[in-house]
C-alpha cells in the first residue's frame, strides 16, 4: 500500500519536474523571469509535498531538504540555460583575463592584509574550496563552495586573534585576505560573474549566508 | 557570537522569505527582521561593538565558528516585539570605500562608528553619513556611535561634537566602549525602537 503511494508519488513529481523543464527551456532566458518561474514551481511542490499522505509524519527540516533535493536537481538538469548566457560570459572572459594579469604581481601588502594573517598554507586551502565550484552545477552548491572558503580564512582569523591576544578580526581584515585569495585561485575561472549573478538572481544569497 | 547564533536558522531562510528579505523583511505580526550595516574608519572598532552585542548574551567563552563580518542577533523589547540584526561588517580601509554600497544597498539601519580619541576618524565618520545621505536607502535609521569611550583621558573629539553633528543629520548619538561592554546594548535597543516597522506594529 505504502509502496503504490510511492510510486504514484514518484510519478506524478517526475511527470511534473519534466514538463517544468521542458516548458522552462521553450522560453526565451531572461534571469528575472526564470528566477519566478522556479520560485513558483517549487512553492507548489512544497505545497504537494506537504499534502501527500506519504510526507504525513515529517519534520520541516525533512521537507526543506526534499525542497532543496528537487531543486539541485532541476538546476542542474536546467544549468546550461541558467547559467553562463552569452553576454555574462563575455564578461567573464574579460574578468578572468584581468585576475590572470592581476594575479602574476599582486602581493598581500597590496590589500593591506596585515603580517599576523600572512599564511601561505591556509590561503592556499581557501583557494582549493574556491576553486571547486566550477565542478558544481546547482547554485546551492556553488555557494556552499564560497561559504566553505569563507570559513577557511575565518578560522585563520581566529587563530591570530587567539594565539595573539589581538581584537577581534572583522571585515577589516576578513575582506583583503577574501580579495587576495579569489585573485590567486587559479582559472578556469570563467565561470565567476555566472555564478555570482545566478546565485544573485535566483536568490541564495538572502538566506543562506549565516 | 556563540555557535547556537551563527547557525544557519532553517525556519527562516526559506525560498519565502529570501524574496522579501531585502529593506525591511519580514514583519510578520512583532517579529522585525533587519539588516544593519556598520561603516567607519578601519580601528575604530566596528567589529568590537557587533562582537561585545552577540556574544555578551552568550557564554563568553564560546569558541566563534564563522566570522565578524556578518553576524545575527534577535533581541527583545519591553513590548514582546523582537527584532533579528542580521549585521554586515565591512572593511574600513580607504582603498575599499567603493565596496560599501554593495553593503548598505537594502540595509534599514546604518551604525556610523568613530574613535572619540581620533579625530580622523570623526572626519570619516561624516563622509559616511553625507554617502549615505546621497546614496542610501531615504528611510535608513542611522545611529553616530563614538567608540572607545573607556578611553576618555585621551579623548580629542568633544561628546558635545558628536551630539550637534548628529542632532543636524537627524541621527541617534550614543558614545560606548566595547572593551567595557559600556552602552552596547543600549546601542542596539534603541535602534530596534526607532525602526518604523516596530513602532508602528
Amino acid at each position: 500500500m505504502v509502496y503504490s503511494l510511492a510510486i504514484g508519488f514518484c510519478d506524478t513529481s517526475r511527470m511534473l519536474c519534466c514538463s517544468f523543464i521542458v516548458s522552462f527551456s521553450f522560453c526565451t532566458a531572461n534571469s528575472e523571469s526564470d528566477s519566478k518561474k522556479l520560485q513558483d514551481f517549487l512553492l507548489t511542490m512544497e505545497s504537494s509535498i506537504r499534502d501527500h499522505p506519504l510526507w504525513a509524519g515529517a519534520t520541516e527540516e525533512e521537507i526543506d531538504c526534499a525542497v532543496e533535493g528537487l531543486e539541485k536537481y532541476v538546476m542542474t538538469k536546467l544549468f546550461t540555460r541558467t547559467f553562463a548566457s552569452s553576454e555574462d560570459t563575455k564578461v567573464d572572459q574579460e574578468i578572468s583575463e584581468k585576475i590572470c594579469l592581476l594575479q602574476h604581481f599582486i602581493k598581500p601588502e597590496h590589500l593591506d592584509i596585515p603580517g599576523p594573517y600572512h599564511n601561505e598554507t591556509s590561503w592556499l586551502f581557501a583557494q582549493k574550496e574556491l576553486q571547486k565550484m566550477n565542478a558544481f552545477k546547482a547554485p546551492r552548491e556553488k555557494l556552499l563552495c564560497i561559504l566553505n572558503c569563507c570559513r577557511v580564512i575565518n578560522n585563520l582569523l581566529l587563530n591570530v586573534a587567539m594565539s595573539s591576544d589581538n581584537v577581534p578580526a572583522g571585515a577589516d581584515d576578513f575582506l583583503p585576505i577574501l580579495i587576495y585569495v579569489t585573485i590567486k585561485a587559479r582559472p578556469p575561472w570563467q565561470i565567476l560573474l555566472s555564478c555570482i549573478q545566478t546565485s544573485n538572481s535566483y536568490n541564495y544569497i538572502g538566506g543562506s549566508q549565516n | 557570537m556563540g555557535c547556537s547564533s551563527s547557525l544557519p536558522d532553517r525556519t527562516t531562510s526559506g525560498r519565502l522569505d529570501s524574496l522579501n528579505s531585502q529593506v525591511v523583511g519580514a514583519t510578520e505580526s512583532k517579529n522585525a527582521r533587519v539588516k544593519l550595516v556598520l561603516l567607519g574608519d578601519s580601528g575604530v572598532g566596528k567589529s568590537c561593538i557587533v562582537l561585545r552585542f552577540v556574544r555578551g548574551q552568550f557564554d563568553p567563552n564560546s569558541k566563534v565558528t564563522v566570522g565578524a563580518s556578518f553576524l545575527s542577533q534577535t533581541i527583545a523589547l519591553h513590548d514582546s516585539t523582537t527584532v533579528k540584526f542580521e549585521i554586515w561588517d565591512t572593511a574600513g580601509q580607504e582603498r575599499y570605500a567603493a565596496l560599501a554600497p554593495l553593503y548598505y544597498r537594502g540595509a534599514a539601519v546604518a551604525v556610523v562608528v568613530y574613535d572619540i580619541t581620533s579625530p580622523e576618524s570623526f572626519d570619516k565618520a561624516q563622509y559616511w553619513v553625507k554617502e549615505l545621505q546621497k546614496h542610501g536607502n531615504p528611510d535608513i535609521v542611522m545611529a553616530l556611535v563614538g567608540n572607545k569611550a573607556d578611553l576618555h583621558e585621551n579623548r580629542k573629539v568633544p561628546v558635545q561634537d558628536g551630539v550637534d553633528y548628529a542632532e543636524k543629520n537627524g541621527m541617534f548619538f550614543i558614545e560606548t566602549s566595547a572593551k567595557t561592554a559600556d552602552n552596547i546594548n543600549e546601542l542596539f535597543e534603541e535602534i530596534a525602537k526607532r525602526l518604523p516597522q516596530v513602532s508602528s506594529s
